[in-house]
């Protein structure tokens, strides 16, 4: 669904103070659209009038072409996902029942909502067993979140409204999120409106970024566009000046690994002897070695390998090594090289089992083209 | 306005019965004041948590006896007057206030006292700097609790002998002179209401600004 | 001795009193609740009326019961109603539509703002909001606002033996007026046992009510 804003205002105090003022703008059907600005700009007012907990006092909000004054109000916010920052999860309530709460409004079979419920709880990584029966008191503050988010998905809504749905956690939780909540994005593909107060998160998840003042638009691009192109000084002073890494925060690993690569099947290969005739066939001094159904084991070297009996089990001289998902960003690609002294990074899957390696050197072009750009 | 006849032609010895009224409760009050917050401070001292919590437990369970159990049980041991008056009062008034100043100490948050000691205070100025004024929410209202109770108890120990205003109603009551008993209820009413605001006009000065605040939120 | 041979001689009477207490107590707490709730939940919108329902409920609870059932008599004597059961029940409904007033009206409006935001915003009605999430969360505190009436009910119809409404009050006060000190101390046990057990059982049965998940938070913090 798209949601387009008409000349969109709200007035305070007799009209004496505009907390948004007549802005107009399109929201991309199954985009991830980030509102940033600074605090009190009018992000959450501006997302509270598409579901109308705000009654907007000018202009007007379109979704598919039909204005929100059609609509029945308590119908549309069925129809609306919502995740605030407070989470607001209902404490007397199980987490089955607070996901079940809008698909028991609109009176779902109780079977439904179950297989609901599970599929829901799987999406955002919890365990069904394991946390369906469980009260908001029982769940970490990340895992609160979660089914804050699980919750505001319950219904499958066409639109998705956030309200800095990651606020409250800490940076290490919350980049866990940001993976795990790209990666369902990626299957679900809805209408996300999306509000934060933090510059690398709005890089990092929207396709495209709206940045408010004042209750005015000031550039609204899709991301690469706001990063590369900054449309004033107020735009480059909320972006940093480190925009080179901060670029690096907008792509991610999947659009920069490559796949053509060499690796020992362990399953196969169960010496060292005729692990050293492959590399010395395809000329490698290293490479990485796969277990069953393609897990990722670690690497060998031909300088190890031949320090040890050919008759050796090649498992024992196998070496550990750090890896990266898909869906980290660049950035996070680079700590991870720079903290572990890699010159290259295998890429795995939620399931371990090795896609890709990454090349620092890619890194480093990449973000050499930024400082151009910066220019 | 025959109802207040009784009330009109007598109004001295009601005033007499008013002041026998208000000086009982008043001494039993105040001791059980004192006692009352003395008692609730003691048994919450860092370390004595057990002791705290059993003088909550007992306030807590006790504080749900009806008054004129209390007056029934003084008088089967210390038999009439208004000496042992003055004691049911007393023991009945410094329920209220232990077990107010007692939870209000023990519900102090432990950041607040972590933090004061962090800043080197020693534990006296812990207790009457941090611990004592944002407790005192808590503590005026068990002091303003129990004088409410011990003036409407303070009627009906009169049947114990204690004189006051209880006796007009009683007298009232025996004889079936209903406007004998308006008398009697009308000042002991006026008396609990008016000390009652006075009490809340005290609480309200003393509270610090920061305290009313918090309380407002 | 005389004590155990008092209450086996006084049995029936005994139990008769303590029925007329708990007679008077469960006729008047439904009616205050049936009162005091709907009221609570009425004024929690309106700040102004909700002071002024607060005010006078706490200004009926501040007069002593002797005072209340001394009005209660002379007001309801031109009707034949100033003695019995009628003015003990109206005696307890009128003290115990504080507490229960305050708690709703406190339990309602306390409840965290996250939650109802996140409620209007899911789609509720006003009153599903207040059937699925306000009062559900209200309900431990309305129950402390019963235990509360429940226990001064206790304490309240004591006094009304005087008026002669019977109930407990009478061991005490009869007692008291023919000086048979095993009578007033019997009195006084069951009267202080009664109390207490009535705070104790509401207390346990508060905790049974609270829903489980607010329970756990509470236990949390
Ligand atoms: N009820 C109200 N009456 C008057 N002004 C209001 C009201 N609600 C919000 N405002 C003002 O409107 C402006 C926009 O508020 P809004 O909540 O949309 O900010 P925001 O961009 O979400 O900020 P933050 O990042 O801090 O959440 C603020 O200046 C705020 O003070
Ligand atoms: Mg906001």
């Amino acid at each position: 669904m798209q949601i387009r804003l008409k000349n969109l205002t709200k007035k305070y105090d007799n009209g004496a103070f505009k907390a948004v003022d007549n802005i107009s703008l399109t929201f991309d059907e199954s985009k991830l659209t980030v509102l940033i600005g600074p605090s009190g700009c009018g992000k959450t007012t501006t997302l509270k009038m598409i579901n109308r907990l705000i009654e907007r006092t000018g202009g007007d909000i379109l979704f598919d072409e039909k204005s929100i004054d059609e609509m029945d109000r308590i119908n549309l916010r069925r129809k609306i996902g919502y995740a605030i920052q407070n989470i607001g999860l209902f404490i007397h309530m199980s987490v089955f029942d607070n996901i079940a709460v809008v698909p028991r409004l609109l009176k779902w079979p109780e079977q439904k909502i179950k297989d609901r419920v599970e599929e829901l709880l799987e999406l955002v990584n919890l365990d069904p067993e394991l946390h369906m029966y469980k009260y908001p008191a029982q769940l970490s503050g990340g895992q609160k979140q979660r089914i804050g988010v699980a919750r505001s998905l319950a219904a499958d809504p066409d639109v998705i409204l956030m309200d800095e749905p990651f606020g409250a956690i800490d940076p290490i939780n919350r980049e866990k999120l940001q993976d795990a909540f790209i990666e369902i994005q990626e299957k679900i593909k809805k209408t996300i409106i999306f509000v934060t107060h933090d510059i690398r998160e709005a890089i990092k998840l929207g396709d495209k970024i709206v940045i408010m003042n004042n209750g005015h638009i000031v550039q609204y691009d899709d991301t690469i566009n706001v990063v590369n192109q900054p449309e004033n000084e107020f735009v480059e002073s909320l972006l940093g000046s480190d925009r080179a890494l901060k670029g690096l925060e907008m792509l991610s690993v999947k659009d920069n690994y490559i796949k053509d690569f060499v690796s020992i099947n362990a399953e196969e290969v169960k010496t060292v002897g005729t692990a050293l005739e492959y590399l010395q066939k395809k000329e490698k001094s290293y490479a990485y070695v796969v277990g069953k159904k393609g897990i990722l084991l670690g690497y060998c070297t031909t300088k190890r390998l031949q320090k040890k009996d050919k008759h050796d089990d090649l498992i024992e001289s196998v070496i550990k090594t750090e890896s990266i998902q898909p869906y980290s960003n660049l950035m996070e690609a680079i700590i991870t090289m720079v903290e572990a002294g890699l010159t290259s990074c295998p890429v795995v899957n939620s399931k371990d089992q090795l896609l890709g390696i990454i090349r620092f050197k890619t890194l480093v072009d990449i973000m050499g083209s930024f400082e151009k750009s910066e220019e | 306005m025959e109802l207040f006849s009784y009330f009109f032609e007598n109004i001295p010895y009601i005033l007499e019965k008013t002041w026998q009224h208000f000086y009982l409760f008043l001494i039993s009050w105040s001791i059980a004041v004192v006692t009352g917050v003395f008692i609730g401070i003691i048994s919450t001292r860092p370390g004595k948590e057990k002791i705290g919590r059993t003088v909550l437990a007992v306030t807590g369970a006790t504080q749900a006896v009806p008054s004129t159990a209390v007056i029934a049980l003084v008088f089967i041991f210390m038999g009439i007057g208004a000496l042992p008056a003055m004691f049911a009062l007393f023991i009945y008034s410094l329920v209220p206030v232990t077990f107010n100043t007692a939870s209000g100490l023990m519900n102090v948050s432990p950041d607040m006292k972590e933090a004061a000691m962090g800043m080197g205070m020693t534990k006296n100025q812990i207790l009457f700097k941090v611990e004592l004024p944002t407790s005192i929410p808590a503590i005026a209202s068990g002091i303003r609790t129990a004088a409410v109770i011990n003036i409407g108890t303070a009627a009906i120990a009169a049947i114990i002998g204690a004189g006051g205003l209880g006796e007009i109603i009683f007298i009232g009551l025996r004889l079936m002179d209903v406007s004998r008993i308006f008398a009697g209820a009308l000042p002991v009413a006026v008396l609990a209401l008016v000390v009652d605001a006075l009490l809340a006009l005290l609480e309200k000065a003393i509270m610090s600004d920061g305290l009313k605040l918090s309380k407002e939120n | 001795m005389e004590f155990f041979e008092y209450i086996f001689d006084n049995g029936d009477r005994i139990l008769f009193e303590l029925l007329r207490h708990l007679q008077i107590i469960g006729i008047a707490l439904p009616i205050a609740i049936a009162i005091g709730v709907p009221v609570g939940i009425a004024i929690s919108n309106h700040k102004k009326t909700a002071n002024v329902v607060i005010y006078i409920a706490s200004v009926l609870m501040t007069i002593p019961s002797l005072a209340l059932f001394g009005f209660m008599v002379a007001l309801l004597a031109p009707f034949n109603a100033g003695i019995g059961v009628p003015p003990a029940v109206i005696a307890v409904v009128v003290y115990s539509l504080l507490p229960l007033i305050r708690n709703t009206l406190v339990a309602i409006q306390e409840v965290d703002p996250a939650t109802v935001e996140a409620a209007t915003g899911m789609g509720m009605t006003k009153t599903q909001i207040l059937f699925k999430i306000r009062l559900p969360l209200a309900v431990p505190i309305i129950m402390a606002g019963l235990r509360n009436a429940a226990v001064m009910g206790v304490s309240v119809t004591t006094i009304a033996y005087l008026i002669g409404a019977r109930g407990l009050g009478y061991f005490i006060f009869s007692g008291l007026s023919r000086s048979r000190l095993v009578m007033v101390l019997v009195g006084a046990i069951l009267v202080g046992a009664l109390g207490i057990g009535t705070n104790y059982g509401l207390l346990k049965l508060e905790e049974l009510l609270t829903p489980r998940g607010v329970k756990l938070s509470r236990s949390k913090e």
